[in-house]
Parts: structure tokens; C-alpha cells; sequence
């Protein structure tokens, strides 16, 4: 072997070394975020589904939570940290989400991913932010299953399926008992959802609670969001004659359900809806009289919102965007674009600006500083607080109780957030 | 009175799947065309209901003659560009051209018209009528009707006019129909235009029932295949009937035992059906409509 060969061998090795090296100091500047001294930028990544069958609603997460964003820039970004914005389209799609994801983190090395507004979705990101050391700020989806492992990277500002059934016992309990001039065990509740993710874990959560307070479920009726004709769900709902129903659909079967309560007659004391219930295709299908007296439980539709308690820094910023989104979108915002603007609210007002100040904007500054927070309740747009617990869930996150007067879905249970009394729902003959 | 009303309506359901499956029928049944898009193309014509309704302001039932038109043209066009191009070659190609083109037609729909659900109002269709116990909306008889109607209209087409009767004989034979003189090409386009014409009819007897969005004929288009088969490949009477049989099952069944397993029996159904009788229920009978 010639000394020239031994020579080129270890200049290669040295190349080696040099490149190996150099790509070890360029993985740590990247997903990760910077490590030390002053933060001058903070890159976020926007997913949600924009296009496909959940666009409609998508795009009103993901515009009012970029709304919020650039409201934070224009007011001395956070903690002096501008932010940069970056967008991908879920496609509505679990699979596309995560590609979208992974395409951020590695071509623009952002810190912090909002998203997802649906749990399917919500479910296929998490790993891949956990993975890749970045944090996923959720702000829609609300199926419990989503980071049940309790990764460390997720922190979910709105409340769980729990928190809608939370709301239809609350509602219950407090209200409707009163009116129906029954104890609250006498009452009988019906219980109709979807067999999906979201429909079968408010049902779970119902079971649950009517356990814990002695209520009585009469009907438990599971179906498909695909089926054709619901006529059978409500002859089996209207055989066990309960007085109030609860039903999680989602957004397509909801006119099928109506339209058979209709033809078959099924009269309730109240019924309480969700997803399609507030859809705008609802009122548009069946008129304001065809709809009038029916409930809703979700996050709140904060166009339609007592916003007197809130705190004087979340009214001010929710009348502003709220305005701004209507001329810009066209329509008010409501559930969705709540979502979308309250949760970021608490990550720009609240946490960002703390794992700014501690010099460092990785995934751990950032949970760290959420493990701080401490929002009492009118604190944010959406009218609850904001406190994490282990899994980063919102603890003070609640769902409100909607109902549909004169062709507007009004809040009208918390009373500290209704703008309207709830009102009768009327039978069918009356309607 | 849980049972009346189950079962009639399972035989509004079954009426709509009589409905879906009489175009099918034609294309699949008797011309042998495996057609994938048939649940695409019924969303594509309950939108044309839709604009119609929109752009004119009439009652969806009265746009019927138009969509009905316009989807003939459609089904011309897709049967002359398209699908002739892979007629006489393995029938995974029509498979595969048909799963694509329903693919690129629902995708159409969603960059079209977004995904909300959109409605059709008519003036009358929600009202409802109560006779010996049991209810349904004046949309709901409307569609049982029309598809008696429509039903009546295949058979008769296909057994009664010389179209009919040179596609049935250009589907049993269509050497020997080409050398007796029948343009075996055209027949073919005339027959997918006839099937897509019936997809018309069905979308404007539906959507005063059914919202309209891009997923929307997706689970019809199944039950129509379903429909099909089971009640033998060609037999108009076959197919109708067994569509208000398994409309009536379905909803029977989810009425009395579970709405979450109704779907699952259906096909169990039809897997025992299709066991004990490979061609249908009235594959024999009526092997040629």
C-alpha cells in the first residue's frame, strides 16, 4: 500500500468526519428550535384541512387562528419574537395530515404546529410532532383517544367529548330538571350518535355521567354517519319515550335525523344536538320555524356570546376578530373559528411569550411554560380559562349549551355566557 | 306500530335503491359494462338538480326532463370516449377506468361546490301523509312511485322498442348482431346514455329526501350492485324486487333488533342469497330482462 493511498484514505476520513459533524450542528438547529440565547423568531405551522370533505369548517379554524397570529405580529409579535407562518392542507385526510406535518418540520424547521380540527387527523399528527421534539397546540379536534399515551408534546386548548356530555348533564340538571318538574332520576334520556370516534366517546361519557348522578338512559341507539334512512333510530328512540334526547351526529346525517323525527312525529321535552345541529345547512334545509327551540352543545358560537365576563383583554381582541373575520370571510364567526382564535389566543398571550422570555423555544421551554399557565375562567375569546394537566389538556375548557331562536343559534346556558334565555321547544304541530 | 312503519319505510328505502339500481341494471345487467361510477354519477346529477333548481327556480321534481338530458349526454360521452375504448378488452380495465372516473368526478364536485351540504326545498315534498298508522313525506311516496314508474319504463323499453331490442341482442350476441346489420358501437353509447338518463330520474326523485354533497351517492352506489346481483344480472322485475326486499330487511331489522348491525345483515343476506343462488334471485326466469 503506497503512502499517496494512505494519505487520500484519511483525507477521505477527514471529509467524513468534517460532513458528519457538520450534520450533527445542522439537526440541532432544526425542529427543535433554537437552544440559547435571545429568540428573535418563532415558526409556527398551520394543518388543517382545507380541502376534501372537511374544508368548510377547516378553513374557519385555520383562518381565524392565522387571524390571531397576525394580530400578535401587529401588536409586538410575542414576547418580541415575530412570527413566521407557515400553512399546509390536511387534505382531510389522517395520512396527508402527517405528511403535511412532517414537510414543516423539515423543510421549515417550525416550532409549534396548530391544528387539527378533527380527531382522525389530530390522531395521525400527534406522533409525528412527538417525534420530531415539536410541540402540537390542538385547538379543535376533541376525541379523548387523541394522546391517550399522554406524550409530552400535546397540549389541546379545547375541552373533549367529555365536555359536551359535561354541558348536557350540567344543562340538565340545573335547568331542564326544573322545568320538566321531575327529579333529575325520573328523567328519561335518550341517547342517539354516530358509531364513529367522536359520536361513541360523547356517548361513553354520557354513560359515565348518568352514572355518577343517577340519571336514567332509556335508549342508547348507535348508527352509521354513511346511513340512508334514520327512520329506524328514531322509531326505536320514540318506543322508549324519553323526555329529553341527546344526540352526537355529524354533519350529514343530521338532516336525515331531523327530517325523520319529523315525519314520524317524535315530540321531546328537548333535544340537544351537535356538528350538524349548528351547521348552517340546518337552518337552510328546515327554515327558522323548522328549527326553532332545538339545542346545540359545543364550543361556544362566539359571534352569538355574552362577552360582558370577559376580561377586558379577551373581549377586546374577540369583538375585534370577530368583525375582522366577518368582513374578510363573509359569514359570523362562530364554533369553529372560536376554536381557531381562543386557543391561539392562549398560546400568544399566554405560553409563547413565557418560553420566549426563558431564552429558549424548544418543545420542553414551550411545555414548561404551559404547565404555568393559569387562565381563570373569562380569561380567553372562547370564555373559559385556560390550566393543563399531565396529558395538556385544558382542564377549565367547557362546551356551552346553543339553541336556535328566530334562525340564530344564541348561547343560553352557562348563564355567564348566554346573550339569550332558553326557550320551549316547540312540537311538531306547533311548528 | 313499530313494525307498520318499519316496513313501509323500508319500502321507501327499497324504492330508492330500485330507483338507483334501474339505470345500473341496463349498463351492468344487460350490457355487461361494469360501471363503478354509478354512485358518482348519482351526485353528479343531484347536483345538476341543484343548479337547476337554483338557476330556474322550479321545483326539483319539474327539473327531471332536464337532468335527465343532460346526464344522457354525459353517459354518450363517457361511454363513446371513454369506456368504448376498453370494451372487448379485460374487464379489470372498465373496472379500473370507472373507479378513476368516479374518483375524478366526486373530487370535481368538491372543488365545484365545496363540501357543505347543500338542499333541495320543494313546496310540497316535506309534508306529510298518515294512513293506516303509518307516516311518510309526500317526497317519499313521490319516489316510490316514480321508481314503479320508472321500473315499468326499463322493461318496457328494453322489450317493447327496437333500441331495447337491439341492445338486448347486441348484449347476448354481439358478433352475430353486427353481422344482422346493428351498429354494435352506437348501440353500446345509446345504452350507457339510457342508464345515465335513469340516474337522472333518480337524482331528481331524491333530492327533496337526501343532501347533497360530494360523498352523497357513494353508499347507493354499492346498494345498487348489490341490488343487481342479487336479483339477477338483467332482470328488471328481479332487481326491483329485490331492492324493496332488502330495504324493507334493513329497516326491519334495525327497527326491532340494531340500526349498527342493519348494514351487516343486508350483505349477510346477500352472501347466503348469492350461495344458495349464484345467478340471483331471478337470474333464470328472466335472464334477458
Amino acid at each position: 500500500m503506497s503512502l499517496r493511498g494512505i494519505s487520500l484514505r484519511g483525507s477521505v476520513a477527514v471529509r467524513l468526519g468534517c460532513a458528519a459533524v457538520l450534520a450533527m450542528v445542522l439537526a440541532s438547529c432544526s425542529g427543535g428550535g433554537s437552544s440559547s440565547g435571545k429568540v428573535s423568531e418563532v415558526r409556527i405551522g398551520l394543518v388543517f384541512p382545507t380541502s376534501g370533505a372537511m374544508a368548510v369548517l377547516g378553513n374557519d379554524q385555520e383562518n381565524a387562528a392565522k387571524m390571531m397570529l397576525n394580530w400578535a405580529n401587529d401588536h409586538g409579535g410575542v414576547g418580541g419574537a415575530m412570527i413566521k407562518i407557515f400553512t399546509a392542507d390536511s387534505q382531510s385526510d389522517p395520512g396527508s395530515g402527517a405528511t403535511a406535518v412532517q414537510r414543516l418540520i423539515d423543510q421549515n424547521q417550525v416550532q409549534v404546529i396548530i391544528g387539527s380540527y378533527a380527531s382522525g387527523i389530530s390522531q395521525a399528527i400527534a406522533p409525528v410532532a412527538q417525534r420530531n421534539k415539536v410541540i402540537l397546540w390542538e385547538v379543535g379536534a376533541v376525541s379523548p383517544t387523541v394522546n391517550a399515551s399522554g406524550g409530552q408534546d400535546f397540549l389541546r386548548t379545547v375541552g373533549t367529548s367529555a365536555s359536551y356530555a359535561g354541558a348536557d348533564v350540567d344543562f340538565l340538571l340545573h335547568y331542564l330538571a326544573g322545568k320538566l318538574g321531575k327529579p333529575a332520576g325520573q328523567i328519561r334520556i335518550g341517547v342517539a350518535h354516530e358509531d364513529g370516534a367522536f359520536g361513541t366517546s360523547v356517548s361513553d361519557a354520557l354513560k359515565a355521567l348518568a352514572a355518577q348522578n343517577g340519571l336514567n338512559i332509556v335508549a342508547n341507539e348507535a348508527y352509521a354517519e354513511t346511513s340512508s334512512d334514520l327512520t329506524p333510530v328514531v322509531l326505536r328512540l320514540k318506543a322508549a319515550k324519553p323526555d329529553v334526547v341527546f344526540i352526537a351526529p355529524l354533519v350529514a346525517s343530521t338532516p336525515l335525523f331531523w327530517q325523520a323525527a319529523k315525519t314520524q312525529d317524535f315530540n321531546v321535552k328537548a333535544i340537544i344536538g351537535s356538528a350538524g345541529f349548528s351547521a348552517a345547512s340546518f337552518l337552510t334545509k328546515f327554515g327558522a320555524a323548522g328549527i326553532e327551540g332545538v339545542y346545540d352543545v359545543e364550543p361556544p358560537a362566539v359571534e352569538f356570546m355574552n362577552t360582558t365576563n370577559l376580561s377586558a383583554d379577551a373581549r377586546t381582541v374577540l369583538d375585534t376578530l370577530r368583525a375582522q373575520f366577518k368582513t374578510q370571510q363573509g359569514h359570523p364567526c362562530l364554533v369553529h373559528c372560536g376554536d381557531g382564535l381562543g386557543g391561539t389566543y392562549v398560546l400568544v398571550k399566554d405560553v409563547l411569550p413565557r418560553a420566549v422570555a426563558s431564552g429558549s423555544l424548544t418543545a420542553d421551554s414551550i411545555r414548561a411554560a404551559a404547565s404555568q399557565t393559569d387562565i381563570p375562567d373569562g380569561g380567553t375569546p372562547q370564555g373559559f380559562g385556560a390550566k393543563f394537566d399531565a396529558k395538556g389538556d385544558n382542564t377549565r375548557a367547557i362546551s356551552v349549551i346553543m339553541q336556535w331562536q328566530g334562525g340564530t343559534l344564541k348561547v343560553v346556558w352557562p348563564s355567564t355566557l348566554a346573550i339569550a334565555q332558553p326557550i320551549p321547544m316547540p312540537s311538531w304541530s306547533q311548528r | 306500530m313499530q313494525l307498520p312503519s318499519a316496513v313501509a319505510s323500508g319500502i321507501a328505502l327499497g324504492a330508492i335503491y330500485a330507483l338507483v339500481a334501474a339505470g345500473l341494471n341496463l349498463v351492468f345487467g344487460v350490457v355487461k359494462i361494469i360501471n363503478f361510477a354509478q354512485g358518482a354519477l348519482l351526485t353528479v346529477a343531484l347536483y345538476g338538480v341543484w343548479l337547476f333548481q337554483r338557476a330556474a327556480g322550479l321545483d326539483p321534481y319539474l327539473t327531471l326532463p332536464a337532468v335527465a338530458a343532460v346526464m344522457a349526454g354525459l353517459g354518450y360521452l363517457i361511454q363513446a370516449g371513454l369506456i368504448g375504448r376498453v370494451l372487448g378488452k379485460e374487464r379489470t380495465s372498465q373496472l379500473l377506468i370507472t373507479f378513476g372516473l368516479a374518483m375524478v368526478l366526486k373530487n370535481l364536485c368538491l372543488v365545484l361546490w365545496g363540501a357543505d351540504n347543500r338542499s333541495v326545498t320543494s313546496r310540497y315534498g316535506d309534508r306529510v301523509l298518515g294512513f293506516l298508522g303509518v307516516r311518510m313525506t309526500v317526497a317519499s311516496v313521490v319516489a316510490v312511485a316514480g321508481s314503479a314508474l320508472t321500473v315499468a319504463f326499463l322493461y318496457l323499453f328494453l322489450h317493447r322498442t327496437r333500441a331495447g331490442t337491439a341492445i338486448r341482442a347486441v348484449a347476448q350476441q354481439p358478433d352475430s348482431a353486427e353481422l344482422a346489420g346493428i351498429n354494435v358501437r352506437r348501440v353500446y353509447a345509446a345504452a350507457f346514455a339510457v342508464g345515465t338518463a335513469l340516474i337522472g330520474v333518480a337524482a331528481s326523485l331524491m333530492a327533496p329526501i337526501y343532501p347533497i354533497h360530494p360523498g352523497a351517492g357513494d353508499s347507493f352506489g354499492i346498494m345498487a350492485f348489490i341490488v343487481v346481483i342479487l336479483g339477477g344480472l338483467g332482470s328488471v322485475f328481479g332487481a326491483a324486487l329485490a331492492a324493496l326486499l332488502i330495504g324493507v330487511l334493513q329497516n326491519v331489522f334495525a327497527t326491532l333488533v340494531s340500526v349498527q348491525l342493519s348494514t351487516a345483515f343486508v350483505f349477510l343476506v346477500f352472501i347466503v342469497a348469492m350461495i344458495a343462488r349464484p345467478s340471483g334471485i331471478f337470474g333464470q326466469k328472466a335472464r334477458v330482462a
